[in-house]
């Protein structure tokens, strides 16, 4: 199962992004549909394999660097379809249609890391055993799919449309942006909250300026500026996209580079 | 004073001083002990960076005072809010998640000063009332009871896994291998590897009857692990391998090598920890008055204070210890902890946000808050809009 779901995943990605890519250059808007449904395909396998891997471990699998990226990997999907949904029923057309490229292509360089990593099931060491690791890991990678998704808007924004303020297509990725900042903010900091009760519960210290907590909270510090940056001093368009770049290599850094580079409560994740 | 205090340029100048200390705090190594931190920097750096307190930046005076701060202008920003009447109606999600980041910043001034955290180490049968506190020169805890360990238990997921390596010195070829005890296993040059048994806490005592050695496990807890192998190559031979002592191989002679030129180094790997379990009394005037089981993510919790099982000694299976916590800022910590979330989640989806967080959350946050929320065009004051400096 590990083999077929990741081989097929990263297949499947593939696809989407050769179909996006003919339909660049050919400028035929129904393969941009194809690539879509390609998506979706992964999204559905890779669902499959989480509840499978989730039945076979008897644990939520979210307790190490490759289960976490599965979940970022479906859940970056996941926000996709809701945002492409929303946005374009508000608008009646389909402006983040084309982000399904970028959205697979992110993907597939996220798989190809997870690869990286030991695919087992392993045991769960004592301080996992909580349902707070379901809790505290989801909020958390919402939060980070909802910035990967304002990183890839605003990428797209400040290659596209940084020129064309008023086109329609502009102010919808200016709101893909805002959206998924305020909503990855508030998981953030449910995200937060609920590691920290989970740490009260098993340590008796709900904060330990942890290299992990510590950055958390400077990814909090740094979205909480950005948001009211945008709201007081109108930082919208291309200086927000500019936050939501600089937003996302500090919340990367949080995700990898903690646990790569600073040792603390966090190794093992 | 007070605009000045709740202006939104000292939010982010205070944000922005936080984010480059506590990157500074993950990148410098804390808390280390003095002769750590002079072998990883040169004297004067050690000088200097001492000075500024960035060694144990997160408790230093300076953090603490940017925190304090950083909580007066959030109170300031609350109370311009509250005062300035041209609003009309008051923007609640801000105001509560303001007041939630002020009240976890209460609960951090009241763990601060006020918790008691210590750890209690106990052997099994041991019982004590005074935790030496967690802090370097902070006071012992002293219980008005004493807490009693009845039992220590450590769960592992497999009893561990047995590696053995092979030599053979004359021919030059060595082999490595898991093994498992009662399996045989057939090397090269048809050397074959019986694995006898195992025992975790190898003892050895002489029968006074027979005369005779006797091999047993004083323990189940891999104290000194041993296999028992029999060798069968040029003659055949029965040797007890320590994955502590590989020196001594052999019972009877503690020979070094089963044959002149065949040695065998024998690795235990201890089996994962699933949990760990002490049964803990509490006793006041050597009357029992409560038994309870505690382990990791289960705390147990008596006369105000709470007992995490926080450690275990893999040489010493009696070992046990626990996090002793009293800590009276948790209560406000969970107050802002609940408010936060509700205070954003009004901010960006409730009615007065902004015109892009339309949909079924905004409908239903509408309906609870819409009796006690004057209605208004828009969530910011058209001043506040053009960039005035009020959060």
């Amino acid at each position: 199962m590990h083999s077929f779901a990741f081989n097929f995943s990263f297949a499947v990605y593939l696809l989407s992004i050769l179909s996006y890519g003919i339909s660049y250059i050919t400028k035929k808007k129904f393969l941009e549909w194809i690539g879509l449904t390609f998506i979706i395909w992964a999204f559905i396998v890779e669902m499959l394999y989480i509840i499978w891997r989730w039945s076979g471990g008897n644990y939520a699998p979210m307790s190490n660097m490759y289960e976490s990226l599965t979940l970022l990997v479906w859940l970056v999907s996941l926000l996709y379809f809701s945002f492409l949904y929303k946005i374009s029923s508000e608008t009646k057309r389909f402006p983040l249609l084309g982000l399904g490229f970028w959205v697979s292509l992110f993907s597939l360089v996220l798989l190809g890391i997870a690869s990286l990593n030991d695919r087992s099931i392993q045991s769960l060491m004592p301080a996992l055993q909580s349902n707070w690791l379901l809790l505290h890991v989801t909020t958390i990678m919402i939060g980070y799919a909802s910035f990967a998704l304002s990183f890839l808007g605003a990428g797209i924004y400040l290659v596209c449309f940084r020129k064309k303020v008023e086109e329609e297509k502009s102010y919808a990725f200016d709101g893909l942006m805002e959206r998924t900042v305020v909503l990855g903010f508030l998981f953030l900091t449910i995200g937060i909250i609920l590691g920290s009760v989970w740490a009260n519960s098993a340590w008796g210290s709900y904060w330990s300026w942890d290299p992990k907590e510590t950055w958390s909270l400077i990814t909090w510090f740094f979205y909480a500026t950005a948001l009211h940056l945008r709201k007081s001093r109108n930082w919208k368009n291309e200086k927000f996209a500019w936050l939501s770049l600089a937003g996302f290599i500090i919340v990367l850094f949080t995700y990898f580079g903690v646990n790569y580079l600073l040792s603390g409560l966090h190794s093992y994740a | 004073m007070i605009k000045k205090l709740a202006s939104l340029q000292l939010f982010f100048i205070l944000s922005l001083i936080l984010i480059v200390s506590m990157i500074s705090g993950t990148l410098i190594p804390q808390n280390l002990p003095a002769e750590k931190v002079q072998q990883i920097f040169s004297p004067s750096m050690v000088k200097i960076l001492s000075n500024l307190g960035l060694f144990n930046l997160f408790h230093s005076a300076w953090f603490i005072g940017l925190l304090v701060l950083l909580g007066l202008n959030t109170s300031a920003c609350i109370l311009m809010r509250i005062q300035e009447k041209k609003y009309k109606s008051l923007p609640w999600g801000a105001l509560i998640s303001h007041t939630a980041i002020l009240v976890i910043l209460a609960g951090g001034v009241t763990s601060a000063l006020l918790a008691e955290k210590g750890v209690l180490e106990l052997r099994v049968k041991e019982a004590n009332c005074c935790v030496p506190s967690s802090a370097s020169n902070g006071p012992t805890i002293h219980l008005p009871f004493q807490v009693r360990l009845a039992d220590f238990n450590i769960d592992t997921y497999s009893s561990g896994q047995h590696f053995i390596q092979v030599k053979n010195l004359k021919e030059g070829w060595s082999e490595s291998l898991e093994v498992e005890p009662g399996k045989d296993y057939f090397l090269k040059k048809s050397v074959k590897l019986n694995v006898l048994r195992y025992e975790p806490d190898l003892r050895v005592e002489k029968d006074s009857a027979s005369g005779e050695w006797r091999a047993y496990s004083a323990s189940s807890f891999p104290n000194n692990p041993a296999l028992q192998v029999e060798v069968t190559a040029s003659p055949t031979k029965r040797v007890w391998l320590f994955a502590k002592f590989p020196e001594l191989s052999h019972l009877s002679n503690g020979a070094n090598s089963v044959e002149k030129h065949l040695d065998l180094l024998y690795q235990y790997v201890p089996g994962k920890i699933k949990q760990f379990k002490s049964k803990i009394e509490i006793l006041k005037e050597s009357q029992l008055l409560v038994a309870a089981e505690t382990s990791v993510n289960h705390p147990f919790k008596f006369g105000g204070y709470t007992f995490y099982q926080s450690g275990y000694n893999p040489e010493d299976p009696t070992y046990s210890s626990f996090q002793v916590v009293k800590d009276p800022g948790v209560p406000l910590i969970y107050a802002g902890f609940i408010l936060l979330p509700l205070g954003l989640t009004i901010s960006f989806y409730g009615k007065k946000s902004h015109p892009v967080y339309s949909g079924k959350i905004r409908n239903i946050l509408t309906k609870i808050f819409s009796s006690k929320i004057p209605m208004s065009n828009s969530s910011f004051p058209k001043d506040f809009k053009k960039g005035e400096d009020n959060a």
